[in-house]
């Protein structure tokens, strides 16, 4: 068995095994029908997809899996900032203080899951959208800019969160 | 009153008052990014809001977890959304509004 070969099963295993607990997690009690069927269609989308789940050179197992404990403690972060970020640009849009600037910047993040969930959470965080995402390169709309310097930019934007992350998938 | 059914109460308004705010600024803002933000982002805090006080209000109960998964669900799916579309405003050159600069006093260079 070829390294290639060992690692298309990993991937298809994987594929496999996450959408037959999500299979499990929503049909509800399990009845002999139901887990038949759920596994003949979980074992038909791995085939069809288990290419787009896991990419090709995303093999490092540490980029991949979260700690989840970290995880699970980032829910309530992620909600605390959301909340606090829409206060404060639900004051500033009935103030009337706007200054919208594209900034860019370059996170520190290695894992391509833990990029796309930086751009998610930038995007989330009320006050910034994540436009673009190329490889480790942001570019952010930000309602109310402080500066368009890039350093600057990161440390507001997303420092707190990149360095979360970064323990999260490291 | 019970603590649970004013959070739930708090929740549901603080959900109205974002989902206003968010739609009077699609109306207001003058450029599809800043269009973007008010919507988008309001209304996520406010869907956010709503949930969050079904799963007060349901306590502790299988609604609740069923709950808190759609909540996961929308928390990934919707900022994908919104990425998606300023990405396509971005793609297709249209200019972000900036404010414009001050002026040097009454008809000087600007």
């Amino acid at each position: 068995m070829t390294p290639r070969t060992k690692w298309d099963l990993v991937r298809f295993v994987s594929t496999f095994s996450v959408l037959l607990a999500s299979w499990l997690l929503f049909a509800g009690p399990p009845d002999a029908y139901s887990i038949a069927a759920g596994t003949l269609s979980a074992a038909v989308l791995a085939a069809l997809t288990y290419r787009f789940f896991l990419d090709d050179h995303e093999a490092g197992a540490r980029h991949l899996i979260p700690n989840p404990l970290l995880l699970l403690l980032y829910l309530p972060y992620i909600l605390f900032r959301i909340y606090a970020a829409s206060f404060i640009l639900v004051y500033d849009m009935i103030a009337g203080r706007m200054n919208p600037r594209i900034v860019h910047f370059r996170t520190r993040l290695r894992s391509d899951l833990a990029r796309v969930v930086l751009c998610s959470s930038v995007t989330l965080t009320p006050g910034t959208i994540a436009v673009l995402i190329d490889e480790d390169h942001l570019l952010v709309h930000w309602f109310n800019a402080e500066s368009g310097h890039s350093g600057r930019a990161r440390r507001e934007i997303a420092e707190s969160m990149e360095r979360f992350l970064g323990r999260i998938w490291s | 009153m019970n603590p649970a059914y004013w959070m739930e109460l708090i929740l549901i308004f603080l959900g109205m008052g974002f989902a206003l705010i968010g739609n009077l600024g699609v109306f207001l803002m003058p450029d599809p990014y800043t269009r973007l933000q008010a919507s988008a982002t309001c209304s996520t805090t406010s869907v956010i809001s709503v949930i969050l006080a079904a799963m007060v209000s349901s306590g502790f109960s299988p609604t609740t977890g069923k709950l808190a998964i759609i909540l996961l669900y929308f928390l990934v799916s919707s900022p994908v959304a919104t990425t998606i579309i300023a990405r396509y405003a971005w793609e297709s050159g249209i200019v972000p509004w900036r404010r414009p600069k001050r002026r040097l006093g009454k008809g000087g260079s600007p």
